[in-house]
């Protein structure tokens, strides 16, 4: 039975009782008597007291509502439209300025081919070598080669480090290497290897084997690998020696890029992402190597890609024990590889790049980008000696002393020419990396070391500016043909000149020309690469000015229409003119494009019909908005004119008039913010920045609180000022810090800065939240008995079930991993089949997925559907009440939302309704909706994580419950002075027309005889009315300043989950919550939710400002303002979140966009702003507005006959 | 005038701690010494200036009382009664005050994100200073009367020049340390960038600002009582007339 039906049936009953006693309906004095204003404190402190709509008139009430409703649509729908449109525009801004400032690398597909070098060998004799059997470009070197790729192997795990007296779990664990170096000194060679960001592995292999620079535009792929099209070494070598010599075992990313080389007769693929333990996929490939290695005749390339150091990383941390016997494993394995590879064969052990200190990887920090290299052959590699001798240090690059030594310094993409070279192979056409140049200096004669070595950087040389010039050729006005002109273009041509001159003459081939002919080459090689790095992202200026044109354009729209509607709805045909504005875009857009295509910076840029078409339509629907405001305010200012001049002089200066306080504060906090993008100190700082911010509202909010005037209410606001800036701050002492905060930040979010697990407190602390969060919102919602309904369900079972069990799963997750790791630590390398209770059929892993499953049912599925069929929080109760007011009132039992027939009343008493929760009828709705949204966002996060997000509901509680105390107190200042000035017009003191008195004592009168109430109320409300035409409206509330809290809130909740605007901070372990196998639909949606779900939850809580404890007493007309307030706010929130999207375009794409923290600090920016924003548009469209707003909305004011607009 | 004097010797040596601040070269544990030279320094300039300010207050009470309109009664009277305590008496609440003050500003400065444990000491100077430029000099002319304190600070409503001079002070000096932390996180290490200063030189700038400020809000208030005063007798001349007209 619902409560719409009790209510209504209980309103009859009523009625008939009160017939039947033929005493008058006890309801009707207080209706009448209270003015037709909001109720003050005073009243709503009676949230429980009776409030009903008229009897005679509710029938009516309802039948008319509900004809208007079918006549007009419902103001959510169009509420709902209106921010689609802004929405839409958001989209099309991002898109436009993405694909201008991430605009992904020009692709050559063009192969380099063995007999074509592109360089004139003749003239010059560089024969050094006379052993090469095979001659592609230059001798091959070495027949076979061993790859070992061990994922995120950072630098100082590879190097020995000797002064340590405590070593960490990570160093000196690879002891084989270090062997090496001390007994082979000549065969072993070990290189800090530097990768380009960004540093995901997908990005590295294709890399590895093109020698390119992957653009940050596909880190996002990484999720699906797809075909390298790309001219690489592994397809040169498959294409010289057959697809049956290549062998490779390791991670499934290899497969995906090369499809056609690694098929399933020549490679053992294991899934990397599905991967949950450090040994499922080592083990497969330990066991594939064995047998490879027993025959080495059957393959000429070997490679295995070992994932475990990586899994163990991210999961753990590097720092950890099972970092130790991770490595020992990997130890063993060198060992086994290198004892058993012929003399022919070149090893190369290496990371595909490093781990930064929490064991994650992507981003650029020098942890992450410094990988280690290990070459090493059973013929001597290197001469030292002749390194020496010919004085090649400035073209060489060092390492900082490591553990007391220096080691060099090599780009990731080098190694592809000289594995390329070393291999017998053509160089890949795209490569851009240069040759190492100690593995070229092999040969004893010197003399002859020296031309080798010049004849591979020349070969290598060569071929870079070749792949320049096709490129030009293909793109004439690119940077890069640009740079290449001014920059390096010459230096070729330089070098090249040199070396005809030299070669003209034998006698002036002397070392030192021939050193010099080297540096000219190496000089060519490194400059170009340079301005490949700092241009090759190749900035489209004119479609990035039109992504933040039509932002900028639609944030001083949305600007006009806050400051000139403050209280009138949205104007009536404004869909219309959008959506007209929209179709007139795209039909013109065809005509458009020719005219802007005559403009000469148009014309370089690579815009399509698809951009043209976007802007139009993002313009001409702009243009549509202003218009229809235009109309509107005319068409307003004529009927203000009829009715009145004072109101029309009023309007125009409503345009003049300064903002209030709140809404000043509200545009310095948006400026200031949006100022943040001028610096990378700022932004890498943020997080204390957004404290700054939401403290400075705290301590405006201290003096609104002292300033209430009612003694009660001020100390509640002041206690919950001061306890939501306590709890601000301990907001943001949760985070885990950038690598560049440095000192200045102390990371506390996991259990050590070293490792990723959560600390044992918060595991505690989150068992703890299950039970103190939900007694907390039953005691928020029960200060107006709105404990009813769905409430009492959902907050007592839904939501505390739901958080235990999310609670149960982090613990579950925390033993689980403690214990696989006891394990693994215990068993350490040995092949063993995995654990029986950790593997993904396991009981362990069911109980676990199950659990969470289950909570994450109770969020999406049962309390919405639940919510749905009844979000009422409310409920009656029928008092008799004895009539001379002795106190002797009787609850009548058991109608409780039963309907069950109730005894009469008894004599002497009077029967009364009361409808429990009526003052926070739509705010405790939408609470109990808001809570579910809570509680799925909170099983995407960490255990802090989730800790966290508890404290945030607890803050924006609070900051609802102090903007409900706020507004009463503005009221009632506003009344004070609406009465003393009444006094003083008509000097009647001591008349019984008490205003304040009438108000805040209705209950007591609510003995007094019919007539005389009915005669005190006409008086009263004439007087009222008489009183609003001469002081005017009661004050509106002006709430934008908490809207941008709010807003700015999302920001602090983000950092306080344990994210940062770094690529590396994303918890990707969060993809694997309740699913066991990567799922390619909710494992993107887990990671999404974990890492913007704040902006999620507070743009979901913003229509609770303005209806908390919003009491739903209709006007005359039946009809409750509050969606013209909505509408702002909604705006606000939109506005103020994609102005700090054009102060990130601005900064990022205008003036930064060299900078040389352009990758590292703002474009991350970039795109967590550009996300959150989408976010909260479709939070507030779809969720807020359309779902729960709509619902909250409808339900109530069918309940109680009123109408909200 | 008292204002003027304050504000002009305030100014003459920030110039010469600057130069302190810029020289060293190792940060906050170089300054740090000259920091508390420079506050021991405050504290006796703000005790005279504040002892010199009551005892004319004091003083004009006689002459006050008698031209003063009906808004300035009530701190005449204040000021009287708070008149007959002694000299240390006097000095004794106001650093009462100053120490609770300084407290109060600590919690909010680590509110505001100061490490609690890590640079307490940078801290709870910076406290200090807030405490000698809002506090402690205001405490000469409100006393221990909490509602004098609330109504000047919370509810924007001095009523004397002195109040309105101490007022526009206090919260620029509150403005100015809010105002300087935005110059702490950029990277141009700078020996004035390390934690404390920034805020206590934007405290300091924006308290001179606030002198000037006061000074102006001052003379406002005086004509605008004067204006009052004067259409006061204006109305009730008009309603006279419109009584004699009907």
């Amino acid at each position: 039975m619902s409560l719409r039906k009790t209510l209504q049936k209980g309103k009859a009953q009523a009625r008939a009782e009160s017939g039947a006693d033929g005493a008058p309906p006890s309801l009707q004095p207080h209706t009448a008597a209270t003015p037709p204003s909001r109720t003050p404190a005073a009243a709503t402190s009676m949230a429980s007291s009776s409030r009903s709509p008229r009897p005679g008139q509710s029938g009516g009430g309802t039948l008319a509502s509900k004809e208007t409703l079918n006549k007009e649509r419902s103001p959510s729908t169009r509420l709902a439209k209106l921010l689609l449109w802004v929405f839409l525009i958001h989209i099309g801004a991002i898109y436009l300025f993405t694909r201008g400032f991430l605009l992904s690398r020009s692709v050559l597909d063009a192969k380099s081919e063995c007999n074509n070098t592109n360089v004139d060998e003749s003239a010059f004799d560089l024969q050094g070598h006379g052993r090469g059997e095979q001659e592609c470009w230059y001798p091959q070197q070495f027949k076979k080669a061993v790859v070992i790729v061990i994922d995120a192997l950072r630098f100082d795990f590879v190097v020995p480090h000797y002064d340590l007296t405590d070593e960490p779990y990570y160093i000196n664990k690879l002891p084989v290497i270090h062997k090496l170096l001390e007994s082979q000194p000549e065969n072993a060679l070990v290189f800090q290897f530097v990768a380009d960001p960004p540093t995901t592995t997908l990005q590295r292999l294709k890399a590895l084997t093109t020698g390119t620079l992957p653009t940050i535009i596909d880190a996002g792929s990484n999720f699906a690998s797809s075909a390298l099209k790309e001219d690489n070494w592994l397809s040169q070598f498959e294409a010289s020696r057959g697809q049956d010599r290549v062998l490779f075992m390791g991670d499934d990313t290899w497969t995906g890029l090369f499809p056609n080389v690694l098929t399933v007769n020549n490679s053992h693929s294991f899934p990397s992402l599905d991967t949950h333990d450090l040994d499922t996929l080592d083990n497969g490939v330990i066991h594939a190597l064995g047998p490879a290695l027993a025959d080495i005749s059957k393959w000429d390339l070997l490679i295995a890609h070992f994932l475990g150091v990586d899994h163990c990383g991210h999961t753990f941390g590097p720092n950890d024990p099972h970092m130790e016997s991770k490595l020992a494993q990997m130890n063993d394995q060198i060992e086994r590889v290198i004892d058993s590879v012929s003399d022919d064969t070149l090893v190369v052990i290496m990371g595909d790049h490093g781990m930064n200190g929490h064991g994650d990887h992507g981003g650029d920090s020098d942890d992450e980008i410094e990988a280690g290299l290990v070459l090493y052959s059973k013929r001597k590699l290197i001469n030292k000696s002749l390194m020496d001798r010919f004085s090649l240090g400035d073209m060489l690059q060092y390492t900082k002393p490591v553990g007391g030594t220096v080691y060099r310094t090599v780009t990731q993409i080098d190694l592809v020419p000289t594995l390329s070279l070393l291999l017998g192979l053509p160089i890949p056409f795209n490569n851009l990396g240069s040759v190492i140049p100690e593995l070229f200096l092999s040969a004893t004669n010197p003399d002859h070391a020296i031309r080798d070595l010049l004849r591979a950087m020349r070969l290598n040389a060569a071929q870079v500016s070749t792949y320049f010039e096709s490129y030009k050729d293909l793109h004439p006005t690119s940077d890069i043909a640009l740079a290449m002109q001014i920059e390096f273009g010459a230096l070729f041509e330089r070098a090249e000149r040199f070396m005809r001159d030299i070669g003209q003459d034998s006698r002036q081939q002397t070392t030192e020309h021939l050193v010099q002919a080297l540096r000219l080459y190496s000089d060519f090689l490194r400059t170009s690469l340079t301005s490949c790095k700092r241009i090759w992202a190749h900035f489209d200026v004119p479609l990035m000015a039109a992504g933040g044109g039509i932002l900028l354009a639609s944030c001083l729209c949305l600007l006009v229409y806050i400051v000139a509607y403050r209280d009138s709805s949205i104007p009536p045909y404004l869909e219309r003119f959008l959506a007209g504005g929209t179709l007139f875009g795209i039909a013109s857009a065809r005509y458009l494009k020719p005219l802007l295509l005559k403009v000469q910076i148009i014309q370089d840029s690579s815009v399509g019909l698809v951009d043209v078409m976007i802007f139009s339509m993002a313009g001409f629907s702009i243009l549509g908005f202003l218009i229809s405001l235009v109309l509107h305010s005319r068409t307003s200012a004529a009927t203000a004119v009829s009715a009145s001049a004072r109101r029309e002089k009023k309007s125009l200066l409503r345009w003049i008039r300064l903002p209030p306080l709140s809404g000043f504060l509200a545009c310095l906090f948006i400026f200031v913010n949006c100022l943040i993008f001028a610096s990378n100190s700022y932004i890498v700082h943020e997080s204390t920045f957004v404290i700054g911010f939401l403290q400075t509202f705290g301590v405006i909010g201290l003096l609104f609180s002292m300033r209430v005037p009612d003694k009660e209410a001020r100390n509640k606001a002041v206690v919950m000022t001061l306890s939501f800036m306590v709890m601000t701050r301990l907001l943001s002492a949760s985070t885990v810090c950038r690598e560049e905060q440095g000192h200045l930040c102390l990371p506390t979010f996991y259990a050590s800065a070293q490792q990723s697990v959560p600390s044992q407190w918060s595991l505690v602390m989150l068992v703890a939240s299950g039970a103190i969060t939900p007694y907390v919102i039953r005691r928020l919602l029960s200060q107006t008995k709105s404990m009813n309904g769905i409430a009492l369900i959902w907050i007592d079972y839904g939501l505390r079930l739901g958080i235990i069990l999310g609670s149960v799963y982090a613990v579950l997750d925390f033993e689980g991993s403690k214990a696989d790791g006891n394990r693994n630590a215990n068993v350490g390398n040995t092949f063993e089949p995995l654990m029986a209770g950790i593997n993904p059929g396991g009981p362990y892993m069911w109980l676990k997925s199950t659990l969470v499953r289950t909570a994450f049912g109770f969020a999406l599925i049962v309390g919405p559907a639940a919510w749905w069929s009844n979000p009422l929080c409310m409920d009656i109760q029928m008092v008799d009440e004895a009539v001379d007011g002795s106190g002797a009132n009787k609850v009548v039992p058991g109608n409780r939302g039963r309907g069950t027939a109730t005894p009469a009343p008894p004599p002497g008493t009077q029967r009364k309704v009361y409808i429990l929760g009526y003052a926070n009828a739509f705010g405790a709705s939408y609470y109990v909706a808001l809570t579910m949204i809570f509680l799925f966002v909170m099983l995407t996060q960490k255990p802090l994580g989730a800790i966290v997000l508890s404290l945030g509901l607890a803050q924006i509680s609070i900051l609802v419950e102090l903007v409900d105390i706020w507004r009463d107190a503005d009221f009632a200042r506003w009344q004070q002075g609406v009465v003393a000035r009444i006094q003083k017009e008509t000097g009647t003191l001591a008349s019984q027309t008490d205003l304040a008195d009438d108000e805040a004592g209705s209950s007591k009168e609510a003995a007094a005889a019919a007539a005389a109430a009915a005669l005190e109320s006409v008086t009263a409300e004439s007087l009222a009315s008489a009183a609003l035409a001469k002081h005017g409206q009661p004050p509106t509330q002006d709430l934008l300043l908490p809207t941008v809290v709010l807003s700015l809130m999302a920001n602090l909740l983000f950092f306080a989950t344990g994210h940062q605007a770094t690529l590396s901070s994303i918890q990707w372990s969060s993809a694997f919550i309740g699913v066991t196998t990567l799922n390619y639909f909710f494992s993107p949606v887990l990671v999404a939710v974990n890492t913007l779900g704040p902006f999620m939850l507070c743009a979901a809580a913003l229509p609770l400002v303005v209806i908390w404890k919003c009491s739903p007493k209709a006007d005359k007309l039946g009809k409750i303002k509050l969606f013209p307030e909505l509408t702002r706010l909604c705006i606000m929130m939109m506005m103020h979140q994609s102005l700090v999207l054009v102060a990130n375009m601005v900064f990022t794409g205008g003036m930064f966009r060299r900078h040389l923290m352009v990758w590292k600090v703002f474009a991350p920016r970039f795109m967590l702003q550009a996300s959150a924003l989408v976010v909260m548009d479709v939070t507030l469209v779809v969720v807020a507005v359309l779902v729960i707003l709509a619902r909250v909305v409808k339900e109530v004011g069918q309940v109680l006959s009123v109408r909200v607009v | 005038m008292v204002n003027l004097t304050a504000s002009y010797s305030t100014l003459t040596w920030i110039p010469a701690w600057l130069d302190k601040g810029t020289n060293t070269t190792k940060g906050t544990e170089a300054t740090l010494p000259s920091l508390s030279w420079t506050l021991v320094t405050l504290f006796i300039f703000q005790t005279v200036v504040g002892l010199v300010q009551a005892h004319l207050l004091s003083s004009s009470t006689a002459t006050a009382a008698a031209i003063s309109t009906t808004g300035a009664m009530k701190s005449t009277a204040t000021s009287r009664s708070a008149q007959s305590p002694s000299l240390l008496n006097v000095i004794n609440t106001s650093i009462a005050i100053g120490a609770v003050g300084t407290l109060i500003c600590h919690i909010f400065a680590v509110l505001f994100g100061a490490g609690t444990v890590h640079q307490a000491k940078e801290t709870s100077q910076l406290a200090c200073y807030l405490s000698l430029l809002t506090f402690y000099p205001a405490s000469f002319v409100l006393g221990t009367d909490l509602k004098s304190w609330l109504r000047v600070f919370i509810h924007n409503s001095p009523e004397t020049y002195t109040e309105a001079a101490h007022y526009c002070q206090g919260m620029m000096a509150i403005f100015g340390a809010w105002l300087g932390s935005i110059v702490i996180p950029l990277d141009w290490d700078r020996s004035w960038q390390a934690w404390p200063v920034p805020c206590i030189l934007g405290a300091f700038l924006f308290y001179c600002v606030g002198t000037v400020v006061g000074f102006v809000v001052s003379l406002v208030m005086r004509q605008r009582k004067a204006r009052e005063e004067f259409g006061i007798k204006a109305n009730t001349k008009k309603g006279e007339k419109a009584a004699i007209d009907s």
